[in-house]
């Protein structure tokens, strides 16, 4: 079985760029639209990676990383952010409330895999 | 013509601060040369000084300072590889600029002329071409990468990293370092306490490697230095010939090593005698150490939030200061309590006056002390402003003495009063030259003993009760206190060792005529030794405590207390008058009976403290007042201490111990033996503050003749 992903972001047009690409590479692939839809998907499912957008409505990225890290079974788990270059504060932002790495939009698929490669081991 | 004079204090102001700037940014490029941002605000340092002082007329200064811009900016575009040369060359171009600045505050004339050595070199550098950057030759780097130790916390396995570095290049060795794993009963198991020593050969350059650890960067230490195959700095124009394949490494090496200093030459050749050359290079030695005391500024750079919560707290006051008022008038007033948020912000409620007045007076007691704390905190700097000019001293010491040392600082944020700041300096000067001259050994001698090669010196600062400790610790041989003890006795300072405990071993190095190298060396021992630096840390109320271990190190831990200007007292009552010891000094007070009085002499009292016997004072004989209880057994007895001897003071009376601040008795009272100085008391009435080690070496004196 493949490894699982989810993918959080409000905007169906970037989840499906990401499912795509990552299914392609033989991932599992689990969507939310924001933090607390990813929250109710996230109870009790093996994920080895997160991918997360920051702004969004109803809970936002980085509340949604804050509560993954509150929860003893995502303690250690890889959580990459989706930013812009324009959102160097949020960045920090996501940092501190545990994220462990970034991808800044605009991005190929390749980026994507290598960076994914690289945190879901 | 404009009159630029009334600016030169500013600029003078600003470029000093610019200095400190490039100063501190070239020594921290020439260990990250990657960091691209450090190279901006090094050249916006030099921009802002070139422009500033063209601006105001200063057309020399601008000139030159044009030159260091250039080079920078070359540096920038990858036109020219930032090496241990230019970096020199730009920190001597620092200080010139320095004394420049210097000479404009201080009104006088700069040689400019002396600039032209500098100018050359400047240019030579300009010229040289293009050398290394993105050459496609195979370089071996040595990493040093320590994680955060929440890196698990974050998701990150620092595995990833290394993987990614094998992607890049050839891992040549990889070693994990467990240093930093802490016992088991201390250790987190989610934290990450493993350091890793890795040496990587790859054809890309530092910075692409660099980017390896784009996602662990914060909070990691990450070194990355490009390992010489020679192992050794070589000068530049070696470089270039090895590199054009015009020579072989080892020559240059060799030839290095019958390379001959300047003043070696000239007292070879009969020009000069060795003596003059001696005392050359002290004047350049003085010269380099006094543009290093300027450092520190009589104006103060102040947080803004310590501003902003002064601020805040005087509007307090003021609101405070208008209740007052109408508490007076009326009689009835209005009182905002807070009713838990509830929706409602306050009640009215009536009180009598007197209840009134007694509510406000303990409020404007509270503010009256948060006023005072902010106030004194605006005082406080931050000894990273020191602490960051060692960086130099130790690197250019170091380098003078054949000796790899590197320094660590480590709590640059803990602050002190800016006055015991500035004082602090000098005695950390000589305890830095001390540890590289004599603590820490030849790299030969430290291998031999098995030691790493590179030596260390820890500057740490940190506060602990109501005290600032620093403590310079180095790694290197250790007191030896066979030699001490040899020394001491040869130079009189003690007649045997009988009955020594170690610590006080080490603390003869504190008496006077003491020292303990065998010869005269260029970076310390000239006689001017660590008794002058225990004589200015005491007279900021300070201590020195030294800890040593023989072949493992010595660290010299400095006491010093929050502020000079605010000490607990204890208040005393002679004849009229109310004066204050410092309580740090005093030990006990008793009231002796009779039996426990004994005069050894006319002059000399002393008293049985639970059969110690100490030598007994009358205040009001040395102060020269009248007392009313002139029988100890009538008065009270105030054990203090200094340099470890006890002494009794005689006074009448013991009122109680309150926070004191200190004033100066100023310029116009001579100085007053026993007497450091004078305060005004709660109920406004003045005190005189009783100088303890005055008074203990009055009676020193009297105990001896």
């Amino acid at each position: 079985m493949g490894k699982t992903v989810l993918i959080v972001d409000d905007s169906a047009s970037m989840r499906q760029l990401v499912s795509f690409a990552l299914r392609d590479a033989g991932y599992d692939v689990i969507d939310a639209i924001n933090g607390k839809d990813a929250m109710s998907k996230l109870n009790g499912t093996k994920i080895e990676m997160v991918i997360t957008d920051l702004n969004m409505p109803e809970m936002d990225g980085i509340e949604f990383i804050k509560q993954v890290r509150n929860n003893p079974g995502y303690k250690f788990t890889p959580i990459v952010m989706l930013t812009t270059e324009s959102q160097e504060s949020k960045k920090q932002e996501g940092k501190q409330a545990g994220a462990s790495g970034w991808i800044v939009k605009p991005f190929t698929p390749e980026q994507l895999i290598d960076i994914v490669k690289k945190f879901a081991r | 013509m404009v009159d630029f004079k009334k600016l030169y204090s500013i600029f003078v102001d600003e470029a000093m601060e610019r200095i400190a700037e490039l100063e501190d940014g070239l020594l921290q490029f020439e260990k990250s040369s990657e960091d691209k941002e450090l190279l901006n605000t090094i050249f916006r340092a030099a921009h802002t000084i070139k422009g500033s002082s063209g601006s105001i007329g200063l057309k020399d200064i601008s000139a030159f300072t044009h030159h260091m811009e250039e080079i920078l900016d070359m540096v920038r575009q990858e036109k020219l590889s930032p090496d241990k040369e230019l970096i020199n060359t730009l920190l001597d171009a620092t200080d010139m600029i320095k004394e420049m600045v210097g000479c404009v505050a201080s009104e006088t004339v700069f040689d400019f002329g002396r600039c032209e050595g500098l100018l050359k070199r400047m240019e030579e550098i300009k010229k040289s071409p293009e050398s290394g950057g993105k050459s496609q030759e195979i370089k071996t780097f040595k990493i040093i990468f320590a994680p955060s130790h929440d890196l698990f916390k974050r998701g990150i396995d620092p595995a990833m990293i290394i993987d990614d570095l094998r992607g890049i290049g050839e891992i040549v060795s990889i070693k994990c370092l467990t240093e930093a794993v802490p016992a088991l009963s201390d250790m987190n198991p989610e934290n990450l306490y493993l350091r890793w020593d890795i040496q990587l050969r790859t054809d890309k350059d530092a910075s692409e490697i660099k980017n390896v650890f784009e996602f662990v960067e914060e909070g990691s230490e990450i070194k990355i230095f490009p390992v010489s195959t020679t192992g050794k700095d070589v000068p530049f124009i070696g470089k270039m010939l090895i590199d054009e394949g015009v020579v072989k490494a080892e020559d240059v090496e060799d030839a290095l090593k019958s390379q001959k200093r300047l003043g070696e030459i000239l007292a070879e050749q009969g020009k000069v005698s060795p003596v003059n050359v001696e005392k050359a290079l002290e004047k350049q030695r003085n010269i380099k150490m006094d543009s290093f005391k300027k450092s520190v500024s009589s104006t103060i750079r102040v947080d803004l939030g310590k501003l902003d919560h002064l601020i805040n707290i005087v509007g307090e006051m003021v609101i405070i200061h208008s209740m007052f008022q109408q508490a007076i008038q009326g009689g009835n007033w209005l009182s905002v309590t807070d009713n838990g948020g509830n929706g409602k912000n306050g009640s009215l409620m009536t009180h009598n006056s007197a209840q009134n007045m007694e509510a406000l007076f303990s409020q404007l007691q509270r503010i009256g002390k948060d006023i005072q704390e902010s106030a004194m905190s605006l005082r406080m700097l931050p000894v990273g402003e020191i602490f960051q000019r060692f960086i130099r001293l130790v690197r250019e010491l170091s380098a003078s003495k054949n000796k790899d040392i590197e320094l660590i600082i480590t709590g640059e944020d803990t602050e002190l009063d800016k006055g015991v700041l500035e004082k602090i300096a000098d005695p950390l000067v000589h305890l830095i030259r001390n540890s590289i001259d004599h603590g820490i050994e030849t790299p030969q001698e430290r291998l031999n003993k098995g030691k790493p090669e590179k030596g260390t010196i820890h500057l740490s600062a940190y506060q602990m009760g109501d005290a600032v400790y620093i403590d310079v610790e180095d790694d290197g041989r250790g007191l030896n206190k066979e030699k001490i003890v040899q020394n001491a006795m040869s130079k009189g300072i003690i007649t045997n060792d009988q009955g020594l405990t170690d610590e006080q071993i080490c603390n003869l190095i504190f008496m006077p005529g003491f020292s303990t190298a065998d010869t005269v060396t260029d970076v310390s021992g000239r006689g001017v030794g660590m008794d002058v630096v225990k004589k200015n840390i005491e007279s900021l109320n300070g201590k020195v405590y030294i800890r040593t271990r023989q072949d493992t190190g010595t660290t010299i831990s400095i006491k010093l207390p929050l502020t000079l200007a605010i000490i607990d007292g204890l208040t005393v009552l002679i004849g009229e008058e109310i004066f204050v010891i410092p309580i740090t000094s005093v030990v006990e007070s008793l009231r002796p009976n009779r039996m426990e009085v004994k005069s050894l002499n006319e002059k000399v009292e002393v008293i049985n403290v639970r059969g110690e016997y100490i030598p007994l004072m009358r205040l009001y004989e040395i102060l020269g007042i009248t007392s009313w209880k002139k029988d100890p057994w009538d008065a009270i007895v105030i054990v203090t201490m200094h340099e470890g001897r006890k002494y009794g003071l005689l006074a009448d009376e013991l009122l109680g111990e309150q926070q004191i601040v200190i004033k100066n008795l100023g310029t116009a009272t001579p100085k007053v033996r026993g007497i450091a100085g004078g305060t005004i008391l709660g109920d406004g009435r003045v005190a005189l503050v009783l100088d303890v080690p005055g008074i203990a070496e009055m009676v020193k004196k009297q105990v001896t003749t």
